[in-house]
Order: structure tokens, then C-alpha cells, then sequence
């Protein structure tokens, strides 16, 4: 079931946007779709490391598909791509990603001020959720 | 961000001989228990110079208030006196902040629950004692509350308060005038990023000073008020 599921990630990746992940290459794809900024970066090595008996092909799949919905503001593939991400150790961007998309898009203050709130405690001192707790 | 369905749509609300924009139906609610909420601590000598607030404890009854302004009975806000009024036992326990509105820094906030609390909760697990807990609770600056003490969200606002809310009101309009938005989060954010703009803008209403700190003061001197008239009236309160 779990690698039906696994390939239908892999197709969609490699239909919509033409990209190939394997076991091997999805770590860096992933690293390369975060583009910037180097704390962000690093907080990802760091997590991958920490959880590397954790994380498979598949987290690499949906994290993908999370960072394209977060890139297009698509608000239903944000949410459900969070929702298959749950079973994974939580990380500061899908979780900071949720919370931008409550208060941007559905205008839900204190639902984003739960999710700036956790991505302190997964990346302390992060200026974007400071930043953003002061003005909720 | 690419819309779906909502529910939650952009409301006006008209206050008298103005129209004002508000982000949701929930905050344009909430624009009339304000307006209550500041009335309620604002003396008259219609009441022999006691806070409407005031007299109802005493008399346990909203009558004498609504006698002294009948206009508040044929006002379409009524039901929600109605539903406020007159204050039972609850108003003096802890909860009682779950139930207010937190004023104007709070105007977008959705209805703040118990569960949602942490600082209460974390008190109550470092101190055995729940009078202690609570005790230091009132006191802290909430994050739920914009930063305001639990003991002034319960005091609720005065005179300048309901001032400013209209003064607020009247900025929110002007600065979304014509404004189009894409989702409620959108508009919601507009009138987040207005109010924290305007709370620290110098303000006649507040004799120069910034809306958020007159706002604070008002609370600290009608917190003052309520506790000094609840002692006197032998009435036990967490708050105090």
C-alpha cells in the first residue's frame, strides 16, 4: 500500500515537474529546492542527519511536493502534503509553511501564532517567526 | 494564494452615522461587546456617579442602567447587553477573561478559550497551591491578549477606549477604501498590519499619546477602580 502510494509521488513528481527522485539524489534535491537562505540550509542537513533512521524516499517525496505547493501558494496541496508529512518528525518549514497559510490565506490569527510558536521551538531565534508572533 | 470556498467574508458595520469596513462578521461582533464592555466602566451621574459596572453588582440587577438610558433598549445592539447582562457569579472567577473581548488590540482575535491558555497551564503545574497560580497569571502579559495582563483584559476598557474604537474604525476605513482582496486572510492582514500601525501613532483622543499605551493606562487605573469597589463590597475575586 505504503509503495503504491510512493509511486504515485515519484509520477507526479516526474510528470509536473520533470524531476527524478531516488533514494540516493532526493537529500540534495530537496537542499536545492530550499535554495536559501544558508541558516535554512543548515537547519536541513542538520535535520536529515538527526533523523536519517527516520526518513525515507518518500518524506523526500512529499517534502517536495510540500515545497512546490509553498512555492505556488496553493493552499489545498499546502494542507494536505502537511497532513502526510504528520508522521514525520515536524520541521520548521512545514510547520512555519502551515502557519503562513493561515494568516495569509485563511486570516486564522491564533492557528498561525500555534505555528510561529512551534517553529521556535524547532529552529530558536528564527526572526521570521519573531517577526511574525509580534504582529499576530 | 489560490482561493477556495469561504465562509468568512469581509462585513460593514454602521456605528451610528458612519460605516466602517471590517475584516470578518466575527470582529464586527466584537466591535459592539467592546463598545459594551467600555460603557459598562464608564461613570454617570445618572447612577449617582457609579460605573454602570458598579451599579449592577450592587443592585444584582441591569434595570436602574437601562432606566437611566433607555436608548440602549430600542438599540439593535440590545441583545447583546441582554446577553451580558446582569453579571453573575461567573464574572468574578478566573474564567470570567474567557469571556471578554480584550478591547481594541485584540479586535481580531477569534473567541480565546481556556484550552488555549498556556500560561494558565503552566502555572497551574508549577504551583500546587491554585490561588498562587492564578495570582501570578492575572499579572503576566498574555501573548493571547496582545500582551495584556489577564487582570485588564477582565477589567475591560473605559471612555477613551470607546473613543479611540470609533477613532480606529474611522483609520481602518480610509486606508481600505477601494481595496480589493484575494482571501480573508488578505483582508485580515490588512487590518492587522492598520491596527498595529495606528496603536502607535500619537493620538489627540489620548492627549498625544500612543493608543496603546493610553489604552494600558486606562485599564491600570479602571483594574484599580474594580478591585478598590469588589473589596469594599466584600466580594471575593480572583482577579484581585
Amino acid at each position: 500500500m505504503a509503495k503504491k502510494s510512493l509511486q504515485r509521488y515519484l509520477a507526479k513528481i516526474k510528470k509536473d515537474y520533470n524531476v527524478v527522485l531516488t533514494e540516493e539524489n532526493y537529500k540534495n534535491i530537496i537542499l536545492e529546492e530550499l535554495e536559501s537562505p544558508p541558516s535554512l540550509l543548515d537547519y536541513f542537513r542538520d535535520y536529515m542527519e538527526k533523523n536519517k533512521a527516520k526518513i525515507t524516499l518518500e518524506w523526500g517525496c512529499l517534502m517536495f511536493l510540500f515545497i512546490k505547493a509553498d512555492e505556488e501558494k496553493y493552499a489545498p496541496g499546502i494542507e494536505k502534503y502537511y497532513r502526510l508529512l504528520e508522521t514525520y518528525t515536524p520541521n520548521w518549514f512545514t510547520e512555519v509553511g502551515l502557519a503562513e497559510l493561515q494568516l495569509r490565506y485563511y486570516g486564522n490569527v491564533l492557528k498561525a501564532r500555534d505555528g510561529f510558536l512551534k517553529g521556535l521551538e524547532l529552529k530558536p531565534d528564527d526572526a521570521h517567526c519573531h517577526y511574525n508572533l509580534g504582529f499576530v | 494564494m489560490r482561493r477556495r470556498t469561504t465562509s468568512r467574508d469581509e462585513e460593514s458595520v454602521n456605528l451610528g452615522l458612519f460605516d466602517f469596513w471590517l475584516p470578518t462578521k466575527e470582529s464586527v461582533e466584537k466591535v459592539v461587546l467592546i463598545q459594551i464592555e467600555c460603557n459598562l466602566n464608564v461613570p454617570s451621574p445618572e447612577l449617582n456617579d457609579r460605573t454602570p459596572y458598579e451599579d449592577i453588582v450592587i443592585t444584582k440587577s441591569a434595570s436602574n442602567y437601562f432606566n437611566a438610558f433607555p436608548i440602549i433598549k430600542k438599540a439593535p445592539t440590545f441583545k447583546y447587553y441582554h446577553q451580558m447582562l446582569p453579571l453573575s457569579e461567573k464574572e468574578f472567577v478566573y474564567k470570567a477573561v474567557y469571556s471578554k473581548t480584550g478591547g481594541i488590540l485584540n479586535i481580531f482575535h477569534p473567541k480565546i478559550r481556556e484550552s488555549m491558555d498556556s500560561e494558565l497551564k503552566k502555572q497551574f503545574s508549577q504551583h500546587e497551591d491554585e490561588k498562587e497560580a492564578i495570582r501570578i497569571w492575572k499579572d503576566t502579559p498574555s501573548e493571547l491578549w496582545s500582551n495584556l495582563p489577564s487582570k485588564f483584559v477582565w477589567a475591560g476598557g473605559g471612555k477613551i477606549e470607546g473613543e479611540l474604537l470609533l477613532d480606529f474604525l474611522q483609520y481602518l476605513t480610509r486606508k481600505v477604501r477601494r481595496k480589493e482582496f484575494d482571501t480573508p486572510g488578505d483582508s485580515m492582514i490588512t487590518a492587522l498590519r492598520n491596527l498595529r500601525e495606528w496603536q502607535f501613532i500619537s493620538n489627540e483622543i489620548c492627549s498625544g499619546m500612543a493608543p496603546v499605551d493610553a489604552i494600558v493606562e486606562e485599564r491600570k487605573e479602571i483594574y484599580k477602580r474594580k478591585s478598590a469597589f469588589l473589596q469594599e463590597m466584600l466580594i471575593e475575586t480572583d482577579f484581585v
